[in-house]
């Protein structure tokens, strides 16, 4: 028995080996970036954190021999695990650099004029760093670097790298490139992670379709932004655009919201700017899976038929102007409809780019924006947080069914259709369940997350904010209504980062994890 | 189109000829009388009786004035009660399920489940088609139409009948068993269907070359087709005045793709298709005249 335990240990330990490889590599790009602006501290840093990652992962992966093949549990305990040291981890750029980059060189950064330090040095702190990176690899986006320009372009990129390597799922990323894994294993992984939706007969092919899709729809955006950028603001600089359009496209896509400029997009005080960084939101927001099938068969029209995206695109509209009646009925916005609408997509699709300071809303406006927002999220399969879409729209079908099932007669067989798919009483219900108590807990961890935020936030701040900034890390969105800062409380920074580690693996898998850690894993017999 | 004549028909007791005043027009006409499982083929002089089952040849407009004629009103269907989920209950649920609303009645929960995954638009459901408590729970009489289709005929006349006495307008029963075949139709089901005949008609006509059509059930003449040929001797003359063979008749005639109803003053023309209704006695007869 305790043989047999330890060898579970060793095949997870073996498995998160093998995500720790990948980010060794993934290490170079930022390296290559810290070179090209010659910013060779965090060059350094890159590299020593880079060979530490290979390393340890090299050794957990080559010099772990397992002989058992990983269970459906495992994968779910190695899905938690792995998220979670690909955080810690990934965290040591910023320590790294916090530690060896000298004043002079990081006071290089701060404008000329201003009199506060370089954000660097809140990364001396771990917990600053790990709270970074974690809200990097799940796409959230708050951040704990208060004036971003600060902390040096390296580090800027490699932020919103973080979050592009979040985006599709660090997995699946490392079942495309390491391949090795047996079908059975790395469909499990998947599955744990993403959707498990089979696009390809083979799950490898299925993992390196998806990054495919995911890449090309990064670079398509990026494009965009520096075609859109050059043609609205043409006196910005050709080489800022292009450092801010890639760090951008990469943040917009993944739904993560690190943003290169000093307060977001709101930055580019421009109207124009703002509506152009919509449609990279939106882009996000939408199911990778339905972008590989729509780009293979070539049926444009999906784009209104499928039902997901089609719920995203009609909520878009009609939240976002909803949001902007509510703002100008308490007045106290300026510009309600722009920053309406494009707060509320950002909320939706879980980005977290921000243009308004949110603290100072109305509370019916907050509400609605993290209930019909940041609560219901972008489309399952995509890159967003929240509890999806879809599960809504099924939990509405579901009182629908419920209340239409008593007008039929007992006998009758009450079959529901959602999204194309018929089906019987029993698998309806048994959908039901799941997606209930997952939305169930997952409010859950919400109230928990905005009690513990009541009771540790800075004076100043009132419930509403409370709620909205702990909605924002469970559902890795990113807005933020100023709670979040280097200063906050240790512990409200802890519940943060278990929110977002949890919001990013739709919270079942860290519970199974704390499951395995406290009860062991022996199955339950009543 | 075969049609019972009912008790209240204005043409009862009167012969063909004295009816044909009721309703001046040539839409349509009886081709065949069938009293107490004999055939007649209509002369004018003929009596309509009660009970009576007339066979009508009509065209596409004068379908509900046979109906009018022969004392029955036309119903409007729009809801269809199929009791049974047996392979002709299935395909007449997918072929009506987009014109009707549709309810199915099937015993077995899992050909029930299988079936309600797999059709839309049709209600299911799960239960014994004999259960009267079931079927008035179900609303059996809420239905214009109900169609019994299970593999038991006892069970399909039944809820046929059933249906009848708690106001079903019109009722179809598959029976297979030929025994119980007239005595249902007398008992009160509207429709039967009978899958052996419905085969051996295909068969028969498949045989024949086409030339027959169809058999009616009950009556033992047959339907036949002809062309009339360019230089054949029946051409431009009244069909009064022609010698067609005793017991067969005319009863209708396609000419360039419009129907015609014959009556005695039709002329036939070249390359006109003609109907045919005869025993089976004058085939030949009939076969030899268009020679």
């Amino acid at each position: 028995m305790q043989n047999s335990k330890f060898g579970t240990f060793k095949m997870i330990f073996r498995q998160i080996g093998g995500l720790l490889i990948i980010l060794g590599y993934a290490m170079v790009v930022p390296l290559l970036v810290s070179l090209v602006y010659s910013e060779f501290y965090s060059t350094i840093g890159f590299l020593f954190s880079g060979l530490i990652c290979y390393l340890i992962g090299f050794l957990l992966y080559k010099k772990i021999k397992v002989t058992s093949e990983p269970l459906n549990r495992h994968a779910i305990i190695i899905a938690a695990l792995g998220w979670l040291s690909i955080a810690i981890m990934g965290a040591l750029p910023f320590i790294i650099i916090a530690y060896i980059t000298p004043t002079v060189i990081a006071q290089q950064f701060v404008p000329t004029l201003t009199d506060y330090q370089s954000s660097i040095f809140y990364f001396k702190n771990p917990l600053h760093a790990l709270f970074e990176s974690m809200s990097g690899f799940t796409t959230t986006g708050l951040s704990m670097a208060l004036h971003v320009p600060t902390i040096g372009k390296g580090l800027i990129f490699y932020r919103s790298y973080t979050q592009l390597l979040g985006g599709a799922g660090f997995i699946v990323l490392t079942i495309a490139l390491l391949g090795q894994t047996s079908g059975k294993v790395a469909y499990l992984l998947y599955g744990a992670e993403s959707t498990g939706e089979r696009l390809r007969p083979g799950i490898i092919q299925t993992t390196r379709s998806i990054w495919k899709t995911y890449i090309g729809l990064t670079l398509f955006s990026f494009v965009y932004l520096v075609i859109g950028t050059y043609l609205i603001i043409p006196e910005y600089s050709i080489t800022e655009n292009i450092f801010d359009s890639i760090n951008h496209a990469m943040a917009g896509q993944s739904t993560g919201g690190f943003s290169t400029l000093e307060s977001s997009i709101a930055t580019y005080h421009s109207t124009a700017m703002d509506m152009l960084y919509l449609l990279p939101m939106i882009l996000g927001a939408l199911s990778l899976p339905f972008y590989f099938k729509v780009l293979k068969e070539k049926q444009f029209s999906q784009f209104w038929k499928n039902l997901q995206t089609r719920s995203i695109i009609i909520l878009s509209a009609i939240g976002g102007i909803i949001l902007s009646f509510m703002l100008i009925k308490s007045g106290i916005v300026s510009e309600p409809f722009r920053k309406g609408i494009f707060q509320f997509i950002s909320a939706l699709t879980t980005t977290g780019w921000q243009t308004s300071d949110i603290h100072t809303w109305d509370s019916s406006s907050v509400l609605f924006i993290v209930v019909v927002g940041m609560i219901v999220g972008g489309a399952a399969g995509a890159t967003v947080g929240g509890v999806k879409i879809i599960r809504i729209l099924l939990l509405f079908k579901g009182l629908s069914w419920h209340i239409n099932g008593y007008f039929s007669s007992d006998n009758s067989i009450k079959i529901v259709k959602f999204n194309e798919k018929r089906m019987l009483p029993d698998e309806m219900n048994s959908e039901l369940a799941k997606v209930a108590t997952f939305v169930f807990i997952y409010l859950l961890l919400l109230i928990v997350g905005t009690i513990i935020t009541y009771y540790f936030m800075i004076p100043g701040f009132t419930l509403k904010d409370a709620l909205f900034e702990s909605a924002s890390a469970l559902g890795t969105v990113g807005l933020s209504c100023g709670i979040t800062n280097p200063e906050m409380s240790p512990v409200l920074e802890i519940t943060y980062i278990i929110q977002m580690w949890a919001g990013r693996l739709e919270i079942i898998p860290v519970l199974v994890l704390f499951r395995a850690i406290f009860l062991g894993t022996k199955p339950k017999v009543v | 189109m075969g049609v019972r004549v009912e008790d209240d028909a204005p043409i009862i007791n009167k012969s063909i000829a004295e009816s044909a005043l009721l309703l001046s027009n040539i839409s349509f006409m009886i081709v065949a009388v069938l009293r107490n499982e004999n055939t007649l083929i209509p002369t004018g002089n003929l009596q309509i009786m009660k009970g009576d089952l007339l066979y009508f040849v009509a065209t596409d407009s004068g379908k509900d004035k046979v109906l009018e004629y022969a004392g029955k009103k036309t119903i409007q269907i729009k809801s269809i009660l199929i009791i049974g989920g047996s392979k002709t209950g299935i395909y007449i649920a997918l072929r009506l399920s987009k014109l009707y609303t549709i309810k199915l009645i099937e015993k077995n929960l899992e050909k029930c489940n299988y079936l309600a995954k797999n059709i839309p638009n049709v209600q299911f459901v799960c239960g014994d088609g004999a259960d009267v408590g079931l079927l008035k729970e179900e609303g059996i009489s809420n239905f214009d139409a109900v169609i019994s289709v299970t593999g038991n005929a006892e069970t399909n006349i039944f809820s046929c009948l059933l249906a009848k006495d708690l106001g079903v307008k019109k009722t179809i029963a598959m029976v297979e068993n030929i025994g119980l075949f007239d005595y249902s139709q007398k008992m009160g089901v509207d429709t039967l269907i009978n899958k052996k005949m419905a085969a051996a008609n295909f068969v028969f006509r498949h045989i024949l070359k086409d030339r027959v059509l169809t058999q009616l059930y009950g009556v033992n003449a047959k339907i036949q087709e002809f062309v009339v040929r360019k230089n054949s001797r029946i051409i431009d003359i009244p069909i009064k005045k022609l010698n067609f063979p005793k017991e067969a008749i005319i009863s209708g005639v396609i000419r360039d793709g419009k129907g015609y109803i014959t009556l005695g003053n039709f002329e036939l023309k070249a390359d006109d298709t003609v109907f045919v209704f005869s025993m089976p006695q004058s085939i030949k007869n009939v076969i030899s005249f268009f020679k």
